[in-house]
């Protein structure tokens, strides 16, 4: 690698922004919609549009926010093919469960408990609350990630935080 | 279920929904390849990095077009500008042409009765202006009736707005012929004077009896020679009025063959002699009557107006003189001396020559206590 010096220099800052920012991108994709069988080809979108604009990045801005815009117009590309071919995914299996039923379940709950508090928001309000909260990016990066005033993000993130302490409320009076 | 608190629950989710190791290999090798294949992302998800995005915005298309469209209307303002009214006169040039008495003082003709005329201006005994007039018309010369002719709708475009206050209607009707010329009316040049100055005959004869109440606002500090004059003048003026609807249709057809072919047939020159002296005069004897009545600011404007509008005019010893003396009771001494040295120069034997050297002298020496 080391021989190819613009190349592999190129594949390292990859392998960097990858390792760091995989896993959001995959959290991300999901959270727009894309299915779990077209997810990992997904990222591999996203990172080839990273690899491809690399020379053009500067770290100043927000790597996450351009991410997260990137993730958006390659979940808006997956939902107009796989509406093209809908048949296809039928055939495809979902991804094969843990082996661990407890662990499996506790990760389940965790995930379907934020999902089951995010689909009672709005959401503008869903998307500015998930990307402050769990992936806890700055308010200036939501708003460039979402290209609104960071006046807005505040708005909604108040209003979603409200709406959350209400939804907790309500959950400990049902649980006893 | 045990109640979640948040920041827990957030975390949770956030460390378990990862992808787990194998697939992340998987995606990296599989991304590794379309990288080193040289694939390139599809043009509908190619989002530009944050700040190059912002650089690359500010010369978005909308800007692009403000720009270009805001260039083009400024460079096509400033052609049409150059193209059809010549380079504009800046403040330096009105001033020199203000200041600066016309100099071809040898090339001009002058009337064996000019300076009559222009004496009788300067002491206040007027006769009314068309009795001059017609005085003046009979005595010009035809070079210098031909020569004025030319000149005085010339400088006229450029005084359109100062003759405005004597004489509002010939200024507008100026300012069409004006730009009918400019927009290159296919009139040969002789015409086009002709077809202005026809323009011109209307609004000044509408204007006469202004000049006529004028005359008859006169001070009362008037001796009675000049009462005589008034009144012969009136009785002049009334036979000129007769004639004048004939001259207005005149006129008219003389506008229309204007537009028809370039081959005008001529005005008399005695006409518009006597049209020119005639403005000459009334803009003369409205300086005297501002500067007797102590207002040396407009009696000095109204005489810039003369230089610009007739600046090789009949009366220009006249107004040279009156300007000399204007500026002497306006207080600028250097001003008047600059102004009586030059004329001294130019006109030694001027009639007005030693009224120049003892009238600003004296002047002087009356405001210096």
């Amino acid at each position: 690698m080391a021989e190819l010096a613009p190349e592999s220099a190129q594949l390292a800052e990859l392998s960097r922004l990858f390792d760091l920012h995989a896993d959001f991108v995959y959290r991300v994709l999901l959270r727009l919609g894309v299915p779990r069988a077209d997810v990992e080809d997904c990222v591999q979108d996203v990172f080839l549009v990273v690899a491809h604009r690399l020379a053009d990045y500067v770290e100043k801005g927000s790597v996450r926010a351009w991410l997260f815009v990137i993730a958006r117009q390659v979940a808006l590309h997956a939902q107009r093919s796989n509406r093209r071919r809908a048949h296809y995914h039928l055939a495809i299996v979902p991804p094969v469960p843990n082996d661990d039923p407890h662990r499996e379940l506790v990760r389940k709950q965790a995930i379907e408990l934020v999902h089951e508090f995010l689909a009672e928001l709005d959401e503008p309000q869903a998307q500015a609350f998930y990307l402050a909260e769990v992936e806890q990016l700055s308010v200036p990066e939501i708003a460039a990630a979402l290209d609104v005033k960071l006046n807005t993000v505040y708005s909604r993130l108040r209003l979603a935080r409200q709406r959350l302490a209400l939804w907790l409320a309500a959950r400990v009076q049902d649980a006893p | 279920m045990n109640s979640p608190s948040d920041d827990d629950m957030f975390s949770r989710y956030r460390t378990e929904l990862v992808m787990d190791a194998e697939a992340r290999a998987r995606t990296f090798c599989k991304l590794q390849e379309r990288v080193l294949r040289g694939e390139q992302p599809l043009p509908e998800i190619d989002v530009l990095p944050p700040q190059t995005a912002a650089l690359r915005g500010l010369w978005s298309l909308p800007a692009k077009w403000v720009v270009t469209i805001a260039g083009l209307g400024v460079g096509a303002l400033l052609v049409a500008n150059v193209v059809l009214r010549g380079v504009p006169l800046t403040a330096a040039d009105e001033e020199r042409v203000l200041v600066a008495p016309p100099s071809a003082a040898g090339e001009r003709d002058r009337l064996p009765s000019s300076s009559a005329l222009a004496h009788e201006v300067r002491t206040g005994t007027t006769p009314g202006p068309v009795a001059r007039a017609e005085n003046g018309g009979h005595e010009a010369t035809p070079r210098a009736q031909a020569r004025s002719a030319a000149r005085a709708p010339r400088a006229n475009t450029e005084l359109t707005k100062r003759t405005a206050n004597v004489a509002p209607a010939p200024g507008a009707q100026l300012t069409a012929a004006m730009r009918s010329r400019e927009a290159g009316s296919p009139l040969s040049d002789a015409s086009r004077a002709q077809s202005q100055l026809a323009a011109l005959a209307r609004p000044q004869e509408s204007v006469s009896p202004a000049g006529a109440s004028e005359v008859g606002q006169q001070p009362p500090a008037v001796d009675p020679a000049s009462q005589a004059a008034v009144t012969g003048a009136a009785e002049n003026r009334e036979s000129v009025a007769s004639s004048q609807p004939s001259a207005a249709a005149a006129n008219a057809e003389l506008q229309k063959q204007a537009y028809v072919s370039p081959k005008v047939p001529q005005r008399s020159d005695k006409e518009v002699a006597s049209e020119t002296l005639t403005k000459e005069v009334q803009l003369l004897q409205a300086a005297q009557l501002a500067l007797r009545a102590g207002d040396t600011q407009r009696s000095l404007a109204l005489l810039a107006e003369h230089t610009w509008t007739y600046p090789q005019g009949h009366l220009a010893e006249a107004r040279d003189v009156a300007r000399i003396l204007a500026l002497c009771q306006a207080g600028n001494v250097a001003q008047s001396k600059l102004h009586a040295k030059r004329f001294l120069q130019q006109r030694p034997e001027s009639p007005y020559a030693l009224r120049v050297r003892a009238g600003c002298a004296a002047m002087t020496d009356s405001s210096a206590p």
